[in-house]
């Protein structure tokens, strides 16, 4: 088991030099600093606006259904955590087709209600699972 | 207070479920089975001139002039010296047809028919060594890939073509009229539109 774990921390650690060699011989100076600039700017607003929000969001889920069925509010995140790859996807597709695009075979869709539609059907997936869970206990305890 | 929400394992099941989500909705811009749900890619199967997609256009590149110009000549320099040749001159040539992808960086793919002249037809006639690196640039004032390199194997493959026409038709400007490069298995950047010239790399 060690032996494995050690086989793979050296793996990894020799890959990921690799990749910062690699980086620095392809890059300029100024296409580095614009890496260091996104991953320093990845990391503060994922800690530092993106976990805070979700952690108050999860502790109120969580208390809020504290009298329902674990798998109610498992089925709640669980949704959240889709909508939110999704958010973030088309999000970023919604700024770039705000920022105006030269080219006409990229970017041609109706992002805004494309992602309407599915966080409306991850929604109503959530909510039947929730009613039934909840539904299903509230029986059982009478 | 009784345990809520989803647990460790249940964490990796919904990065599971919203990766798989995400797949589904979005793969269809290059894997025609799952080309009806694509709703979030940035391109659409089959979107473009031509039915193939285009990552930059003969606008965004500035050569619209450049490669409309009647004058245009493809110049090849090796040994042998340097020859010029028309749009017409090169269809006159031996034409051989490849069925390859562009596959772009980017994250699509998309195959397509393409005719012209072997690559290696014109660096036999311009005298280049069948070992030597060839340098490739187009119209294109700027731009990273302006000019790219090929190694030999890739430019003496009888599947590397300066494509003059796609899927039965003459290239669209938008996809590098008034010829191109298509080689297998290289990235779409390196398939050089608005070609201009082609000689041993030093």
């Amino acid at each position: 088991m060690i032996v494995a774990r050690l086989a793979l921390v050296v793996a990894g650690a020799a890959l990921a030099g690799f990749g910062v060699v690699a980086l620095a011989q392809t890059l300029s100076l100024g296409a580095l600093l614009g890496v260091a600039v996104w991953l320093v700017g990845a990391v503060a607003l994922h800690d530092g606006v993106l976990v805070p929000v979700i952690a108050v969001l999860r502790h109120w889920l969580r208390r809020t259904g504290r009298a329902w069925p674990r798998g109610a509010t498992a089925a709640i995140e669980l949704g959240a955590m889709v909508a939110g790859a999704l958010v973030i996807f088309a999000g970023a597709e919604l700024i770039a087709q705000g920022q105006g695009n030269a080219n006409p075979t990229i970017l041609h869709g109706d992002y805004a209600q494309r992602l309407l539609t599915a966080l409306l059907v991850v929604a109503a997936a959530v909510a039947v699972v929730v009613w039934a869970l909840v539904r299903r206990d509230r029986r059982s305890r009478r | 207070m009784s345990e809520q929400g989803l647990g460790r394992r249940g964490f990796l099941a919904g990065t599971a479920a919203a990766a798989a989500g995400l797949v589904a909705l979005t793969a269809g811009q290059s894997f025609a089975p799952l080309a009806p749900l694509n709703a979030f890619a940035p391109r659409t199967m089959g979107a473009g001139p031509q039915a193939l997609p285009v990552n930059r256009t003969a606008r965004q590149a500035q050569v619209e002039a450049a490669a409309s110009d009647p004058g245009w000549r493809l110049e090849v320099t090796g040994p042998a010296g340097t020859f010029a040749l028309s749009r017409a001159e090169l269809a006159a040539l031996r034409q051989a047809s490849a069925r390859l992808p562009i596959a772009c960086v980017e994250g699509w793919s998309t195959t397509a028919e393409w005719t012209g002249v072997p690559l290696r037809d014109l660096l036999d006639a311009a005298g280049i060594r069948a070992g030597s690196t060839v340098e490739l640039a187009s119209l294109q004032r700027r731009g990273p890939y302006r000019v790219t390199t090929m190694p030999a194997e890739y430019a003496r493959d009888p599947l590397t073509l300066v494509a003059l026409a796609v899927n039965g038709h003459e290239l669209d400007i938008d996809h590098g009229f008034p010829a191109r490069v298509i080689a297998p298995g290289r990235p779409g950047v390196l398939q050089t539109k608005w070609l201009h010239t082609i000689r041993e790399a030093r």
